[in-house]
């Protein structure tokens, strides 16, 4: 549904808006060392949305963190490239990193409460985004764009609000001055860490359709991270699903969600109640994520997969297919017929 | 969940102090704590002289350096003062006077404190609020203007130090006892043994109070270590402890007038004890504070 | 917001007035003056004399209000012993131990709060961990020993600063101030110093405490999400947050460090309101005691006033809170 409103073509040459290659993040204490992140790729193009989904735990956040280079110790980037305009950039130089960030790269958190600082104003806050990287702006101009940002994500009267305190304004409210902030300087690339999550339906709704517009009109590229798939089908274009610090399946968002191919992918769609369905009970995946300090060697999903098979005991690698979709099983979906079971 | 702390008692106390050992820091202060106590306790034997004993003085033994050997043959490693007493006897003494004070003082406040601090808790309403508001207004006042003005009127003599002290200090245990003893008393089992009708006693005693203690000897250690430095002020300035019972403070301020003329041995020395003393009661506090304090996360 | 101000100024004369009654009739209790001041031997005309003049045979109601009237105009009694008014004494002592406390308060801020800050930043650096052992110690070392002890070193021994006394003073707004003059800053250094290191350790806990709070914060992440430099992200939002909590604890041992320079000014004989009191305490000149005590809690009941107010300036939730 979306891509009918995407953006004029683009020239085939054109570099993704983003794209990770082989990106590694691990949390060392004394006692151990947990990968959060392991080998994990992705690419969106401008204009594009992709959704990150994942359950908590599966490294979707970190991933995100990541990309913009706010890992801090004990954590640390293990490896992995990031490319910005497909220009690569060192993600542990920090001081390079915060000449991107919220320039070129931008992030939006998902607790609107707390994102904005209580004792400045949104004016002070909203205009230092943009001076910090255009010195030679002027404040008033700075004020002006901050307030035009204001107006562009629907917030009604926008030159007072712009001198208000956080508190003064709805956690809905909040985010939006969020998302301006992060449009201010009109990045190419904006993360989104589960950004409605906290918001009830009636604005999240408003602010997809926002985001949508905005993504649209500027051509600014999406990387939405959420666990809820009914957003990953109203908005993304792309998909790609995280289990356990890995990727377990890429594709377009009409494909996995109507033919996925992994069994978690599966598993998750199932689990989600539809209005529409003739479904008669939710059918949750059984047991949990495994604790990252306890990942098994084999595939990670095997052991709550109902199609396991011996094979399973080596974990597989992620297979690009002819069609373009990415699936890291032995037994993907379309393989493996209704009466197929595993060896459970 | 502690239905009885009282019940596994020993095996607890010994997990306690293993997790206290973890720090190499807390062991020495209650290592210097331990050793100062000993020293304080067994003064006459580990002291050549009693240093308040007129009979054993000796002013031909006035001003000796440190490491001269005085009169009555023996050396005087830290040296003596202007009446001829050995230093190293004065601290020791001083190091009694200064503990007997300070734990006394301290003993005593924990033990006001806590109860008004439990009643509170336990009454709640209005005699709550008056009691913290009294404890709010005692505690809105610096310790050393409330402690000059009490000994100003009541005069020098260790009882009167102490209850200066001890009025100084109760509000804090108060205030803690209080805080402790609330969240306890929230807690759905207490509301449980009420509606069974069991004693209030039983219930201060038996549950309130011993999850007040934790939290209690938090700040025993470091109020204990305030009133023996508030001590010691108050004796700096000459307002307190009559001549007869010197303490540390006091020692100290024996020494003051002769600092400029280079005979530093009588204040460093004694000084140093002091800072020993305090530092090691903080120390272990702190720990203390670091182990037992439920809002710190590790 | 004046509404704010007219309620706190009402309930800090209530507290004054209350102060006024404790501390007369405390006072009124401590022995006998005429004891101390007068020659025992001296014949009881003259101590008759002596006790009508100090009006001490008068009942304990009247001479409080007699007291108490006086005092609204200003007037406290004179001093038993230097027979000008106590109200006098004491105003003429007060810059001195303002100016003391002020210096002192001034130089732990100025010390502990970007040490404080920077072992909350990097807590776990070697200068972080000895900073923080530093501070026990500041909590354990009596003032009065420190004192001495920069008394020996800087002076005795290094012969850098003068080892007591208040050096030269300038009249500024018709009050006698040192610290704008070289001799008088020379003089003032080591005793502020010295009152400074009573609160340093205190200063140095709470900032650092509040760093780490304050930096756990989601804004502060967003903060470097959109790019500002470090110095920024601490030296802006760390820090305008950790204003609120170090502005009430400050203005609140303000009080402690006015009443603490008494040891101070006992060690390096500091002409200030302490020295006064100590003196008056030996020898129970009753009227510079209570204007001691008056002119100490007016000034705590200020203080309190002043927090207030900074603090619903630092916090726009407060202050909008209080115009609604």
């Amino acid at each position: 549904m979306t891509e009918t409103l995407r953006q004029p073509a683009l020239a085939t040459g054109d570099p993704p808006a983003l794209e990770v290659r082989n990106l590694v993040t691990q949390f060392v204490t004394r006692a151990i060392t947990l990968t959060a992140v392991d080998s994990v790729s992705i690419s969106v193009a401008r204009g594009r949305i992709l959704a990150l989904v994942g359950e908590s735990g599966s490294g979707k956040s970190v991933t995100g963190l990541s990309i913009m280079g706010l890992i801090d110790p004990p954590g640390r980037i293990a490896g992995g490239e990031v490319r910005v305009g497909g220009v690569r950039f060192d993600v542990t130089d920090d001081r390079a990193m915060q000449r991107l960030r919220g320039d070129r790269l931008a992030m939006i958190f998902q607790d609107p409460m707390m994102t904005l600082n209580p004792v400045l104003r949104i004016s002070r806050q909203m205009t230092e985004a943009i001076t910090t990287h255009h010195p030679d702006v002027s404040r008033a101009e700075a004020r002006q764009r901050a307030q035009e940002a204001l107006a562009l994500v629907g917030i009604p009267a926008p030159k007072e609000r712009l001198d208000s305190f956080p508190h003064q304004l709805s956690g809905g409210m909040r985010q939006r001055v969020a998302i301006a902030t992060a449009l201010l300087n009109n990045p190419e690339v904006i993360i989104a860490d589960e950004p409605t999550t906290a918001l009830d339906v009636t604005i999240q709704s408003q602010i997809l359709h926002e985001v949508e517009r905005v993504c649209r009109d500027h051509g600014t590229a999406f990387i939405w991270i959420t666990h809820d798939l009914s957003v990953v089908a109203n908005l993304a274009q792309d998909v790609t699903v995280m289990y356990a610090g890995r990727i377990v399946e890429t594709g377009p968002v009409r494909d996995v969600l109507e033919r996925p191919l992994h069994p978690y992918t599966r598993g998750l769609i199932d689990s989600v109640p539809d209005i529409d369905s003739r479904k008669g009970r939710l059918v949750p995946i059984m047991g949990m994520m495994p604790l990252l300090s306890d990942l098994p060697v084999s595939c990670k999903f095997a052991p709550r997969c109902p199609l396991r098979v011996a094979g399973c005991a080596v974990e597989p690698p992620l297979v690009v297919r002819p069609d373009g979709r990415q699936v890291r099983c032995i037994r993907p979906l379309d393989t493996v017929s209704a009466n197929d079971g595993g060896e459970a | 969940m502690s239905a009885s702390p009282l019940a596994a008692r020993p095996g607890r106390f010994r997990r306690f102090l293993a997790e206290y050992a973890q720090s190499p820091v807390a062991v020495v202060g209650a290592v210097i704590f331990g050793v100062m106590l000993g020293m304080a306790v067994f003064a006459p034997l580990i002291s050549p002289q009693n240093p308040y004993d007129m009979m054993m003085l000796n002013l031909m033994d006035s001003r000796l350096q440190p490491g001269e050997v005085g009169s009555a043959g023996y050396m005087h490693w830290l040296g003596t003062d202007d009446q001829g007493r050995d230093i190293w006897s004065a601290i020791v003494y001083g190091l009694r006077i200064s503990l007997i004070v300070g734990l006394g003082a301290g003993g005593i406040a924990a033990v006001i404190g806590t109860i008004v601090g439990i009643f509170a808790a336990l009454r709640g309403g209005r005699i709550d609020s008056l009691l913290m508001r009294v404890v709010d207004f005692q505690l809105s006042f610096p310790a050393i203007l409330v402690a000059l003005i009490l000994l100003a009127v009541l005069g020098p003599g260790v009882g009167k130090v102490i209850f200066a002290l001890v009025t100084v200090q109760w509000a804090y245990f108060a205030r803690t006892a209080r805080s402790a003893a609330l969240v306890e008393s929230k807690r759905d089992y207490i509301a449980g043994a009420q509606s069974l009708g069991l004693g209030q006693t039983r219930i201060i005693f038996g549950h309130l109070l011993p999850n007040s203690i934790p939290a209690i000897m938090v700040i025993a250690a470091i109020q204990v270590a305030n009133a023996i430095l508030l001590e010691a002020t108050l004796s700096f300035l000459g307002i307190g402890l009559p001549v007869t019972e010197p303490s540390l403070g006091m020692v100290i301020s024996n020494g003051f007038q002769h600092i400029l003329s280079g005979r530093y041995w009588m204040t460093v020395y004694p000084g140093i004890a002091l800072v020993l003393l305090v530092l090691s009661l903080n120390l272990i506090g702190d720990r203390l504070r670091e182990l037992l304090d439920p809002r710190k996360s590790r | 917001m004046t509404l704010f101000i007219f309620r706190r100024v009402l309930q800090g004369a209530l507290v004054i007035f209350l102060m006024s009654v404790v501390v007369f009739v405390g006072v009124y209790q401590i022995g006998n003056p005429i004891d101390i001041l007068i020659n025992p031997e001296a014949p009881p005309h003259i101590r008759q004399e002596t006790i009508e003049r100090l009006g001490l045979d008068q009942p304990l109601p009247t001479q409080y209000y007699r007291f108490a009237v006086g005092a609204l105009q200003g007037d406290l009694g004179d001093s038993y012993v230097y027979n000008v008014p106590a109200f006098q004494l004491i105003a003429a002592a007060l810059p001195a131990t303002l100016e003391l406390a002020f210096t002192g308060l001034f130089l732990a801020l100025a010390l502990g709060i970007p040490l404080g800050m920077w072992a909350g930043y990097r807590p776990d650096h070697w200068s972080s961990k000895l900073i923080m052992g530093l501070s026990i110690l500041g909590f354990s070392l009596p003032t009065f020993w420190v004192g001495l002890m920069m008394i020996v070193v800087f002076s005795v021994e290094l012969g850098l600063l003068p080892s007591g006394g208040r050096g030269d003073t300038r009249e500024i707004l018709g009050i006698e101030l040192s610290f704008v003059t070289w001799n008088g800053l020379t003089h003032l250094l080591l005793p502020a110093l010295n009152l400074a290191l009573f609160k340093l350790g205190l200063i140095i806990r709470l900032v650092r405490a509040s760093m780490q709070e304050v930096l756990k914060q989601d804004f502060i992440r967003f903060a470097r999400a959109k790019g500002l430099p470090r110095r920024t992200v601490v030296g802006v939002h760390a820090f305008r947050n950790i204003l609120l909590p170090l502005t009430t604890v400050v203005g609140l041992e303000f009080g402690s460090l006015v009443a603490f320079a008494v040891v101070t000014e006992t060690i390096f004989s500091w002409p200030g309101m302490g020295m006064l009191i100590i003196k008056s305490i030996a020898v129970l000149d009753r009227p510079v005691i209570v204007a001691y005590l008056m002119l100490t809690a007016l000034l705590f009941v200020v203080i309190n006033l002043l927090v207030d107010i900074a603090y619903s300036m630092l916090d726009p939730r407060v202050r909008l809170s209080e115009e609604a």
